[in-house]
């Protein structure tokens, strides 16, 4: 399977050094002790902080370590295998691109570890668009922000918000400190024990205002679905791993179940679907570090969709192909398919997503 | 073409640009520049004799213009390119609507074959003639009895003096009532079983003991044939590889198969799917709005697993020039080219709607018929899903 889900050369070692951690670092005990409402595991933060991870794919220019998207996207896949309990997809992955692009002077906390992230966005502004927030103008340097938003990835620990809002001007960015006045943060005790999530609601809450132009926001709106993307394909990727050693190993009627069609042919189309996925992953990091002609926003969009859905199914199956073992709280599997079942509600529905993809194909 | 210039696709329509592969390829622009301007008659009429004509047409104008077969070394009249380029060259030959060389067989799988392991006299005598058009070449391996599982043919080959005489029955032959030349899968050695003693031959296509009948389809096209071999001769040097070793000089023709047709599929789907996009943007009353709803929809799916397609073509093409075995992985690309191709032309159909979806006459109506091929061809996708099941990720046999 190695050849399906291997990244480029380039980026193989950043990829090894991350499975290494998380596998030393983020065992099965970690990620059911450390994750879920309003908490992480503080020692696994601390240690992939100090490894460098919050600003793996950022250029240097603004503190990061300039490895780029592919690199990032890497680690990402690691994250997710890994389901680790620590905020680094909201932080690193989603609200530090925007933070990045506007030279919001919070990056430095962000990066150092001490102020988790979250990144809220506007329907219509990004694929990630799920939040009804609404920005008026106030004092210089100002928003005022109203609306709410539903399942905030890592929105439970964040410490700021980075608010993509819909304006008379057209799509700005706020930066909202977790406790501001007017701003309501209600964890989300979900099924998924590994992802915090939050909802929340803005009332007349005062944000400082980011000023980055449309394309950069495009851009780093675009970083942020790819981090998650490839966060979804990571957590897909393993499940079915986990999966297949279970039909080599499991046997009944005197052979390993994987050796009935029946299963194998599902097997072959999950292993289709991964193979997809993950190329689309890696070659929309290509083409956000070297833009070309053509915008990536439609691929990028592309990709977001399938690594849910493909999450989704590759999640469902897995519990399925294990059998009754499969939906015990006991056995591991059971934490990738809630994993995929939570994200799916921090995302549009799938509808929505074929249809805003549609209108970036220029319907 | 008189001297006009070709309207050619822009390159938006395959999607981002990207770094491996860059719009601004000087490849890419040269190829361009001479596919624009290059005379070639048109299509005379929408038979399958018209087609064949057609493509074989372009095929003598891209040998003359140094532009078959690129990837065949420049002694042999390639121009020695690599995986990445070959990718680039079909791209571009997608968007300029050139269809795809009439000789595909001889191009991408009898000759980089002959290359591999055939001898320096077949290498001589056959070669040439393939990129320039000259002669045209059809596969024989299947068998009425012997398809997925090929290695159970039984078409016989034994020698009688300075030639092979063979004997039996091929089918699926794809364009073998054109062809010059076939190679032909036989059993070498009386008695032997499954992999063993099997040799690959190349056999003339005109002789007495050849008889070819054409198969007509679904799509009332007879794009395949039943070939009958009755004592059909051959010199005894015509064979790839040596006596007894047919299967592995099947396997090195295999390996082929998908690395190069593989780079260029994605681009011609994508290149049909812009061309139905006006259908989709007309004001016309006469298209309901929840059909119109579904159909842009769907339209983006397509366009999504399309990209799914070109990022895994442009993965293999990278594993290629970097030397790795493609090995299972053509299975993998195969498998998701045949259902995506069916799915395409199923709703290109749809698009259509009405009569003219199926009017006999109709070029949907013949691209949705002819489509239910592509999962059957080189491999169903069920025995695809066996070979990803087993070699790809590792389930017990």
């Amino acid at each position: 399977m190695s050849m399906l889900t291997d990244p480029a050369p380039s980026v193989r070692e950043i990829r090894d050094a991350c499975r290494r951690l998380l596998r030393d670092q983020s065992p099965s005990s970690v990620v059911r002790r450390g994750g879920g409402t309003a908490r992480y595991d503080e020692r696994l933060w601390s240690t992939v902080v100090e490894a460098g991870w919050t600003g793996l794919g950022l250029p240097e220019s603004v503190g990061g370590a300039g490895f780029g998207n592919a690199a990032n996207a890497a680690m990402f896949v690691e994250v997710g295998r890994a389901l680790a309990p620590v905020p680094l997809l909201g932080t690193a992955g989603m609200a530090g691109p925007v933070l990045a692009a506007g030279n919001a002077p919070e990056l430095k906390a962000v990066l150092d570890g001490s102020l988790p992230a979250a990144l809220v966005v506007t329907k219509a502004a990004s694929p990630l668009g799920t939040a009804r927030v609404r920005a008026t103008t106030g004092e210089p340097g100002e928003l005022r922000l109203d609306g709410s938003a539903s399942a905030v990835l890592d929105g439970a620990v964040a410490g700021l918000f980075v608010v993509v809002a819909d304006s008379r001007e057209g799509l700005v960015v706020g930066v909202v400190p977790a406790g501001t006045c007017g701003l309501m943060v209600s964890v989300v005790d979900t099924a998924d024990v590994t992802r915090p999530l939050a909802d929340l609601e803005f009332r007349g809450c005062v944000a400082r205002r980011l000023e980055l132009g449309g394309v950069a926001l495009q851009g780093a709106l675009g970083a942020a679905a790819i981090a998650l993307s490839a966060e979804l394909v990571g957590t897909a990727a393993q499940a079915f791993d986990i999966t297949v050693e279970y039909l080599k190993t499991r046997h009944q009627f005197g052979r390993p179940i994987g050796s009935f069609q029946a299963i194998k042919h599902r097997c072959a189309n999950m292993a289709t679907d991964l193979a997809l996925v993950h190329e689309l992953v890696f070659a929309c990091a290509a083409a956000l570090e070297e833009p070309g002609e053509d915008s990536a926003d439609a691929l990028i969009a592309a990709t977001l969709m399938r690594a849910a859905a493909v999450l989704g199914h590759i999640g469902a199956e897995a519990v399925q192909l294990h059998g009754g073992i499969g939906f015990t709280e006991e056995h591991d599997i059971g934490l990738y398919y809630r994993r995929g079942v939570v994200t799916a509600a921090a995302l549009p529905c799938p509808a929505r997503q074929l249809e805003d993809l549609a209108v970036l194909l220029g319907f | 073409m008189s001297g006009a210039a070709r309207s050619i696709h822009p390159r938006s329509v395959l999607g981002p640009d990207l770094p491996t592969v860059p719009y601004d390829h000087p490849l890419r622009a040269e190829f361009r520049t001479w596919l624009g301007t290059v005379e070639v008659a048109p299509q005379q009429g929408p038979s399958q004799d018209a087609r064949f004509a057609h493509r074989r047409a372009w095929q003598r104008a891209l040998g003359a213009g140094g532009w078959a077969g690129i990837g065949w070394p420049v002694e042999y009249g390639g121009r020695g390119a690599g995986a990445l380029e070959k990718f680039m060259y079909y791209e571009e030959m997608a968007l300029a609507g050139v269809p795809e060389p009439a000789n595909t067989p001889g191009i991408l799988l009898l000759g980089p074959t002959l290359m591999a392991i055939g001898s320096p006299e077949l290498r001589e005598r056959f070669l040439k003639p393939i990129l320039a058009g000259d002669e045209m070449w059809a596969q024989c391996f299947s068998e009425p009895d012997s398809g997925s599982d090929l290695a159970s043919l039984r078409t016989r080959a034994r020698l009688d003096g300075g030639e092979w005489v063979i004997d039996g029955s091929k089918t699926w032959s794809t364009f073998a009532q054109y062809a010059d030349l076939l190679f032909v899968l036989a059993r070498s050695e009386p008695g032997s079983e499954k992999h063993r003693g099997l040799t690959l031959l190349i056999v003339p296509a005109d002789q007495v003991g050849v008889t070819i009948r054409p198969i007509e389809q679904i799509s009332g096209d007879a794009e395949f044939c039943e070939v009958f071999l009755d004592d059909a001769r051959t010199p005894k040097d015509w064979m790839v590889g040596s006596v007894g070793e047919g299967w592995t000089a099947a396997m090195v023709l295999f390996q082929f198969e998908r690395a190069d047709q593989g780079f260029t599929d994605h681009a011609r789907l994508l290149v049909a799917l812009h061309e139905v996009r006006p259908q989709l943007e007309r004001a016309d009353a006469d298209l309901d709005p929840v059909e119109r709803e579904d159909l842009r929809r769907r339209w983006a799916a397509m366009w999504t697993r399309c990209q799914e397609l070109r990022m895994l073509n442009l993965r293999m093409a990278v594993l290629e020039d970097d030397g790795v075995a493609l090995g299972p992985l053509g299975s993998l690309s195969n498998l998701v080219w045949g259902e995506l191709y069916k799915d395409i032309y199923e709703f290109l159909a749809q698009v259509q709607g009405g009569s003219v979806s199926v009017a006999r006459d109709s070029a949907v109506a013949h691209e949705l018929l002819h489509s239910r091929a592509a999962s059957i061809y080189s491999g169903t996708s069920e025995i695809q899903r066996n070979i990803v099941s087993e070699r790809l990720v590792g389930l017990p046999r």
